[in-house]
């Protein structure tokens, strides 16, 4: 039996997470594609692109993977990233994490370039602060039985958020090598990225490719999407809501170009985000709480949002009403939560 | 000059020269009568400036056709407002109006000054009814330096020597162990240099200011102001004396600074701005955000904002908040990183109207800035 906590309090950690794993993919994304004053010219970042491994790979031959990150520096030198904001609590289940980088550690197709292959490449795996050096420890460890299951190019980097009087999110390499020799120096020493830079440049990107807690979303169409659909004929004093009509479909559609992947650089090999899974979710939850009902005799989803001033910090009664109907606790055994993060 | 209403049949015989005076044919006559209209008291000649994404004159017309207000001529901008006062025994009451365009842009009429000559409890139903129809009509919010300066500008165009005899302010005010933000009006007789000096010192956030022109000549000044002004922040102006002096200064300066400063906060939004972000800053002179301690102040004010919903995203030591503004359905990300920046991203929908009400209410609240498009330089 496992050790209950506060699902409230789990669920703003995850949409802190959430939200802090996008803006440290974001800095990476700056740190690799900017000089320091300008964007380097022909640079090309994407979350969850759609990449094709090699015939040689060592777990998926010739199949298509979609790391988080797929960051290219110039038309010789990218770097594929894979974050994890968490970590199970039980070790045995960490291969799986050096499996996915190995495979991802491949001569990959899905490159910008002409044949879309790339000449250097590095893989990395994005760890917390917290987790990286036990991670490193355990990579040790494993490696000393098989060495093939970390690649030659890969290496694993912490990132953390520094939140003295500036705040910054820092990158050190803690295990491997990089093969840019400007980005392994700024990365052996360890690098800062001011998060206002991150703010004044991709102030609207809220989502990446890894699905987003249904708090996020939920407090993500309550207090943006839903209000902006706001007529002034649609409001009922006697119930004192506001009668929003709103489409799944759209709603995906709109905060997919808003937030997700429609505000990045799009091409045949991008992938959408957040899913519609996800907005279908929140989607239901409204109606499992009667914050919505489906519109009878509509096809393509429709809704009518009954929509309504929330006193309360909207993230907090969110986090509360999930956890209500859960009953308030949940089983935390498997995972290992990142104290900060 | 300005005595006051004695009885019942001076009011009504005064009423019905003012409704003469509102009637007459054509914008042009009905201001030049302004101009040399001795007012008694509790009346008073009022100018309200206000902001339309469109065409106020067509808004406040299509008031008109709705049966909200009379359009007393069809060849002037001119209406009648009839309604009950805000009292408990509400009494009917008659409030004409004049609207006109105040020509400050190239860019179409987006600003207007309503005129009107009514008592008090005339002028509340009056705004009251303009702020219903919010965000059609929109106020004109001045920031301090905007205040300070519509009234340096009449000092300019008119070369009077201009003494302050009142002002109404916010100020940090100790109560028991607590400090309370509390209003207070003050009675003086000041220069306006001098006024500034105290306000400073004191901490004080202006609310409205009285001020007298008196003509000089030679640095001899006459002992009867030519005009007595009162400028408040949401762009009304109340005056005694010279009408023209003060639509000719200073609602047409308001006009300007408010029109100039909306289009600025124009298609802002997300969804209007094809979904480029477009944020904004208020840039501070002095580092601000050094201290925890006014980091949370700003996040405790936030969460205070009127009409609105709010989600505190990170408090300490950086803050990040959301604001939905309840009016229009304007969203909001305020982001106070650099300890001299405060960030506001618009999310999908942020009107003009919307930036404008929430870059005042943190000057109101917090402390005034220069507010730019982020990143620019200062």
């Amino acid at each position: 039996m496992g050790k209950k906590i506060d699902l409230t309090n789990q669920l703003i950690d995850d949409f802190i997470d959430y939200q802090q794993t996008v803006r440290a993919l974001l800095a990476l994304v700056a740190l690799v594609v900017h000089d320091g004053h300008t964007r380097r010219p022909n640079t090309h970042f994407g979350f969850g692109r759609r990449m094709t491994t090699s015939n040689s790979n060592m777990f998926a031959p010739k199949t298509d993977v979609t790391p988080d990150l797929v960051v290219q520096k110039q038309s010789d030198y990218g770097i594929i990233a894979e974050v994890k904001r968490s970590l199970e609590r039980d070790q045995n289940r960490w291969t799986t994490i050096l499996e996915q980088l190995r495979k991802y550690d491949d001569n990959l197709k899905g490159w910008w370039t002409k044949n879309e292959k790339i000449q250097h490449r590095n893989t990395i795996l994005l760890l917390h602060q917290s987790r990286s050096r036990t991670f490193v420890k355990y990579t040790e460890t494993v490696l000393k039985k098989d060495k093939s299951l970390f690649g030659p190019l890969s290496s694993i980097i912490e990132f953390g958020e520094n939140q003295e009087r500036q705040v910054f999110y820092h990158f050190r390499l803690e295990y491997g090598k990089i093969d840019d020799k400007e980005l392994n120096s700024k990365l052996e020493e360890g690098i800062q990225v001011p998060i206002e830079k991150v703010v004044e440049t991709l102030s609207n990107i809220q989502y990446y490719d890894g699905d987003p807690p249904l708090l996020l979303v939920l407090v993500n169409l309550w207090s943006d999407y839903f209000p902006s659909l706001i007529e002034s004929d649609c409001y009922d004093p006697e119930s004192r809501t506001w009668n929003i009509k709103a489409s799944i479909s759209e709603t995906v559609n709109e905060i997919q170009k808003a937030h997700g992947s429609g505000a990045l650089q799009a091409d045949p090999r991008s992938c959408q985000f957040p899913r519609k899974d996800a907005i279908k979710s929140a989607f239901q939850f409204l109606v499992d709480n009667k914050l919505a009902q489906p519109t009878t005799g509509e096809k393509n989803s429709a809704y009518t949002i009954k929509y309504r001033k929330i006193k309360a910090d909207i993230k907090e009664y969110f986090a509360a009403l999930i956890s209500k109907k859960s009953k308030g606790t949940t089983d935390i055994s498997g995972q290992m939560y990142i104290p900060g993060l | 000059m300005m005595g006051q209403i004695r009885n019942e049949r001076e009011e009504k015989k005064f009423l019905s020269f003012i409704g003469a005076v509102f009637r007459l044919k054509d914008e042009k006559h009905i201001l030049n009568a302004l101009d040399g209209i001795d007012i008694p008291r509790p009346y008073g000649l009022k100018i309200k400036v206000v902001y339309s994404p469109n065409d106020p004159v067509s808004v406040i017309e299509s008031m008109a056709k709705g049966g909200l207000i009379e359009q007393i001529s069809l060849s002037t901008h001119v209406f009648l407002y009839k309604s009950k006062t805000l009292h408990v025994r509400g009494i009917e009451i008659n409030t004409p109006f004049l609207v006109t365009t105040l020509p400050v842009s190239e860019m179409g009429s987006r600003v207007a000054a309503i005129v009107s000559i009514c008592n008090r409890d005339g002028w509340r139903i009056l705004k009251r009814l303009f702020a219903n129809q919010y965000p059609q009509i929109v106020p004109i919010l001045l920031s301090q330096h905007e205040l300070l300066n519509a009234i340096e500008e009449l000092k300019i165009k008119t070369r009077c020597d201009v003494r302050i005899t009142s002002r109404s302010a916010k100020e940090n005010l100790k109560v028991g162990k607590r400090k309370e933000r509390k209003s207070v009006r003050e009675w003086t007789d000041e220069t306006l240099e001098e006024m500034c000096r105290t306000i400073e010192e004191r901490g004080q956030i202006l609310t409205s200011v009285d001020a007298e022109f008196y003509q000089t000549i030679d640095d001899h000044a006459h002992i009867t102001p030519k005009a007595i002004c009162k400028i408040r922040k949401d762009g009304e102006i109340e005056v005694s004396g010279s009408f023209k002096l003060a639509y000719d200064s200073v609602a047409l300066y308001i006009a300007s600074v408010g029109d100039k400063k909306l289009r600025f906060y124009d298609n802002r939004g997300l969804r209007e701005a094809n979904y480029k972000p477009k944020p904004l800053s208020i840039n501070y002179s002095q580092p601000v955000f050094e201290d925890l301690a006014t980091v949370r102040s700003l996040v405790t004010t936030l969460t205070k904002y009127r009409n609105s919903m709010h989600t505190v995203i990170h408090g300490n030591p950086y803050m990040h908040v959301r604001i939905t503004d309840l009016h229009d359905g304007s969203s909001f990300e305020i982001w106070a990183i650099p300890p001299k920046r405060l960030a506001i991203v618009p999310g999908l929908k942020a009107t003009e109207a919307a930036v404008g009400r929430l870059i005042h209410f943190i000057f109101e609240g917090f402390r005034e800035g220069k507010v730019e498009s982020y990143g620019e330089k200062d």
